[in-house]
């Protein structure tokens, strides 16, 4: 608990825009709305200094239900959207966020990179391990088993992607892992991951009510990691390895180098386009 | 994660925060359960919960005209000292579908509401402080009034038939 009085001016709602989720009722997400508002009130974040990220997907609707700037962006390209905002405009808070197929799949690239370069954003993750949006098709964390998609009727067969893992290979210096069923724990992960300085990864698992109705499971199985969030990577990597996968927490945090790049406040548009002729 | 420095019943400014946050989230749940179905074309549903968030609204006046006086703490939404991952008053989102009808939809505000009581009547019970003990009985007997509401209301509206869940043109079918 703080010691700092309630202030009712500042509310989670405050960060609400008046656009009506399109979810299903029941959808995960709306849970991951309201974590990550609940963080920004926490923080005190004026709306003017949040910028929101997005790709493509269900949950890359994010920004439109969000009254900060935000930017629903072209699928996969959330981080370096984000990235490059985080470069010209290093005091605002930018958060990335979008679904494990835009993330993973279409801008898998895109995340290792990100990961590695360690700019100061949080990248928040809502994996439900289906492309919702299309109506149902495997995405990179569905399990190879799962035989639900009439595009995949005996399965992928492929072994699926572990987010965790990747982030903690390339670089990332923050990496956790959330459950929509749970947005009060989330909104702690969001807390921490905004005020770590570098690249904070958030991995939410948050059931598809419509596609993979299977998963309201999740809420029976989901558990804490039973250890405090680790700096080392090799004692991280055995984590992650030996973990279900239904573990949330804080997974790994260090202390990398941030990439911020230097910026020519003195340039104008014409020294800019000088640099083009020269 | 929750700091026992926090308990709801160890003064009356920490309860009534944390009675804030339940009728708050309640409030929000519910619009957002109205948003939710008005976007998927079930109004009368819709009006129930933006009616069942109305109410919530005045129970968060309720709790903030008691509080009038006090400054409330600042209690991170992880830091509330509930039994449960979310406030006593929200659960059963998972039990939300695009054609629920008002039967599932109050059966869902019964349920939250006897809820949100057990917890008043919790703190009620194991504090030591008189005057928490009082508020909780004042917030415990507004529950009580509308639980007793709720019933009534269910009882007007027609049950719940077999194949709610049939729709013969779903807007979601896995390609």
């Amino acid at each position: 608990m703080t010691d700092r009085s309630a202030n009712p001016a500042i509310k989670p709602k405050h960060y609400k825009s008046d656009v009506k989720p399109v979810w299903c009722p029941g959808c995960g997400h709306f849970s991951i709305l309201s974590a990550l508002t609940k963080s920004l009130a926490y923080l005190e974040t004026p709306k003017e200094d949040v910028a929101v990220i997005s790709g493509i997907g269900c949950s890359s609707r994010l920004p439109a239900y969000l009254d900060t700037y935000g930017f629903h962006g072209i699928h996969g390209r959330a981080l370096p959207l984000a990235s490059g905002l985080k470069a010209v405009r290093p005091e605002l808070t930018v958060i990335a966020a979008g679904g494990d197929g835009d993330g993973f799949s279409i801008g898998g690239n895109h995340f290792l990179h990100a990961c590695r370069r360690n700019m100061d954003l949080t990248y928040i993750v809502m994996d439900n391990e289906v492309y919702g949006m299309t109506k149902g098709q495997a995405s990179p964390t569905t399990k190879p088993d799962w035989k639900q998609s009439k595009l995949t009727p005996q399965g992928t067969g492929v072994r699926q992607f572990n987010p965790a893992a990747i982030a903690l290979a390339s670089g990332a210096s923050f990496i956790a892992r959330g459950f929509s069923g749970d947005p009060n724990g989330l909104s702690k992960l969001i807390t921490e991951g905004i005020k770590h300085r570098g690249f904070s990864f958030i991995q939410v698992l948050s059931p598809c009510t419509t596609f993979r109705p299977e998963q309201k499971e999740w809420k029976k199985i989901v558990h804490e990691f039973d250890f405090v969030s680790s700096s080392n990577v090799i004692e991280a990597a055995q984590r992650i390895h030996g973990d279900d996968g239904f573990s949330t927490g804080i997974i790994f945090q260090a202390a990398y180098e941030v990439w911020e790049p230097e910026l020519k406040t003195s340039e104008t548009l014409t020294d800019i386009e000088q640099a083009f002729i020269a | 994660m929750n700091s026992t420095s926090s308990l709801p019943y160890d003064s009356i400014e920490i309860f009534l925060a944390h009675a804030y946050a339940l009728e708050d989230e309640a409030t929000d749940r519910y619009d957002q359960l109205a948003d939710a179905l008005e976007i998927h074309n079930n109004p009368d549903v819709a009006n129930i919960f933006r009616e069942l968030s109305l109410h919530s609204q005045r129970h968060t006046g309720m709790v903030m005209s008691l509080a009038k006086d006090l400054t409330l703490p600042k209690i991170a939404p992880w830091e509330l000292t509930w039994r449960c991952p979310e406030g006593p008053e929200i659960d059963c989102m998972e039990g939300c579908h695009y054609l629920m009808n008002a039967a599932h939809a109050l059966t869902i505000a019964m349920h939250n509401e006897e809820r949100a009581q057990s917890y008043y009547t919790m703190v009620r019970q194991k504090s030591p402080n008189n005057s928490v003990q009082e508020l909780a009985r004042q917030l415990e007997a507004q529950k009580a009034r509308h639980l007793k509401m709720l019933g009534e209301w269910i009882e007007r509206i027609p049950e719940s038939v077999e194949d709610w869940r049939d729709d013969p043109d779903p807007a979601n079918m896995p390609e």
